[in-house]
């Protein structure tokens, strides 16, 4: 069987299980699922310019802090819809990045994973001081879901809301397939792996790149939006070193440059911390283990792994 | 008509004068081997003129537009292609994949996004002549870090001429070949003459000799000297370079 065949059938299979799971689930494993999926996109974003790009980021977190405050206080504090609120909190995400690519861009490597850091620290702090717009340590309360007009459904169902996410994260996936194996996604993977010969070929490698981080925070964003509605309360915290940590480890986890590595990241990262969590305070410990062991017996993660376990499609 | 001209160009790398004041005169369809010993400045030379390395000093022009400060993409679109001493693939992509990038890079579809990269009718016909006239169109579908160094180093050239460029500067592109690969491949250059302008780096004199029309000897980053393959080799200086004092003096 080839590749292509199998692929498939996993995805269909993962799709039949995603679809069936609420019906099998207490309500608050199916919360859990859901935050898997809104970090699956999250960490698809970063899988762009880390997996496809090169440009391994420690940053990501502004622009899930920055779709999620967006969307809070315009709802909140303007007093918008949540339609527009939420289109613009993955707007502003973006134009944060299109200011902060500026600056994070000059740099390639470890230089840029600091830079990164740093960025995030701003937002971090602007979220923690402006008490006012923010509610600061105290956090941004009530946000609420979005009411979905003609359905018949409401989001404050904890089964309703996941399908509602699972929408997203379908939708997202067929975005991302789309770009990666587009004329673009396949420059992105000549500049990870090679950006001097792509610029001698007559590239733009820093646009190139630039726009790539502007679409990574654009799914960054459209993850704090849905996070926001999915808590219900946001913290200064989502703007900190965690949560960009998280997805640097579900995407090299599951496997940076394949397109499902980051949801398998996703799930595998966020089960084992909630297990970790039932029997011991030090789930952290757990999730850096989990990460050697992986590292260890898979360096191209999970799904990269599994790949090369598949007979390689053969074309005559 | 010159295509390609340098007008004293130097470089330096800290205190080090890599190339001094080089003057370089290229005609369109003309075939040039650029000659020298070991970290004579060849390598340097092609940095300067592709825009990989800025310019310390001195003026480049390409179909007499000013390039000196253009960024090497901006020439590379212009019609200057190179390729590398040291084989610079993407060792991850199919030979197919390899090749598309080049093309489509000439094609204007580099930001399209909605699309698969093989959709393009004319970037995949482009895309298979160049394999198949590369000899490589079996091999398209491997990863290039699994081609053998021979098949790398065409794929070197054939990224290069993919974009059909105007001039095209070679470094070293029969280094580390076999005998019946550098036949393939000096049959090849013979073809593209009078095709496409070509600058070539080559230690191999028996290479550059059997190509070019014209020669340039660089030494210590200097230009030593140019003329016809015949003048250059009855030049004493280039002999002495090459072969040394001893030899020299036998000839004497
Ligand atoms: N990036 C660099 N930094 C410092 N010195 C350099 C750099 N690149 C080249 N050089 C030096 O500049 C000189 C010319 O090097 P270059 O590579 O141009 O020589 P070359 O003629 O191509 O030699 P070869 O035949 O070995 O390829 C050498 O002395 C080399 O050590
Ligand atoms: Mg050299």
């Amino acid at each position: 069987m080839m590749r292509g065949r199998w692929s498939l059938l996993g995805i269909l299979a993962a799709l039949a299980l995603a679809l069936v799971a609420p019906g099998l689930l207490e309500p608050y494993f199916v919360g859990i699922l859901t935050r898997v999926l809104i970090f699956a996109i999250f960490a698809m974003g970063l899988n762009l310019i880390m997996g496809y790009t090169g440009l391994p980021s420690l940053g990501q977190a502004a622009y899930l802090a920055t779709g999620a405050y967006t969307v809070g206080i315009l709802v909140k504090k303007v007093g918008i819809g949540f339609l527009p609120a939420s289109v613009a909190g993955v707007g502003m995400a973006g134009l944060l990045a299109a200011a902060f690519g500026l600056i994070a861009l000059r740099a390639r490597g470890a230089s840029f994973l600091m830079i990164t850091l740093a960025l995030t620290q701003a937002v971090w702090a602007i979220a923690f001081t402006w008490r006012s717009l923010t509610g600061g340590d105290d956090g941004f309360p009530s946000v609420g879901r979005p009411d979905l007009g003609f359905l018949p459904w409401s989001l404050t169902d904890t089964r309703v809301f996941y399908y509602f996410v699972l929408v997203f994260l379908v939708l997202a996936v067929a975005v991302f397939y789309t770009i990666v194996r587009s004329p673009y996604g396949l420059a992105l993977q000549g500049t990870r792996d090679n950006e001097l010969r792509m610029r001698s070929l007559g590239y733009n490698t820093w646009m190139l790149q630039y726009v790539a981080f502007i679409i990574a925070a654009l799914f960054a964003g459209l993850a704090g939006v849905l996070y926001a509605f999915h808590v219900g309360a946001i913290a200064p915290g989502w703007a900190g070193v965690t949560p960009s940590a998280e997805a640097l480890l579900m995407v090299i986890i599951g496997g940076p440059g394949t397109v499902v590595g980051p949801l398998v990241g996703a799930g595998m990262i966020i089960s084992v911390s909630e297990v970790a969590n039932i029997f011991t305070q030090r789930w952290m410990m757990v999730l850096g283990a989990t990460y050697i062991v992986v590292i260890l017996f898979a360096p191209d993660g999970i799904v990269g792994r599994l790949k090369r376990l598949m007979p390689r499609r053969q074309t005559a | 008509m010159k295509v390609l001209s340098a007008d004293k160009l130097s470089k330096s790398f800290g205190g080090l004068q890599a190339l001094r004041s080089v003057d370089l005169e290229i005609e369109a369809g003309e075939c040039r081997a650029i000659i020298g010993p070991n970290g004579a400045g060849k390598t340097t030379l092609f940095h300067l003129l592709s825009g990989t390395l800025p310019t310390s000093s001195g003026t480049i022009l390409f179909q007499g537009e000013d390039i000196t400060r253009s960024p090497c993409h901006v020439r590379a679109m212009k019609g200057l292609a190179r390729t590398f001493q040291i084989t610079s693939l993407f060792p991850s992509l199919t030979t197919m994949q390899n090749v598309i990038l080049a093309v489509q890079a000439v094609h204007g579809s580099k930001f399209v996004m909605h699309r698969p990269a093989t959709s393009s009718q004319q970037t995949m016909d482009r895309v298979q002549q160049v394999l198949e006239e590369g000899g490589l169109w079996n091999k398209r579908n491997v990863p290039v870090r699994y081609l053998s160094y021979g098949e790398q180093r065409q794929l070197e050239v054939m990224l290069a001429l993919a974009g059909q460029p105007k001039v095209l500067l070679l470094d070293e592109p029969t280094a580390g070949l076999s005998e019946a690969e550098r036949g393939t491949m000096t049959s090849l250059f013979r073809d593209l003459r009078g095709k496409v302008t070509i600058v070539l780096v080559s230690h191999d004199i028996d290479v550059a000799f059997a190509v070019a029309d014209g020669i340039s000897v660089l030494h210590m980053g200097e230009l030593l000297t140019e003329g016809t393959p015949a003048a250059v080799r009855q030049d004493a200086r280039v002999s002495q370079i090459y072969l040394g004092d001893e030899s020299e003096s036998a000839h004497a």
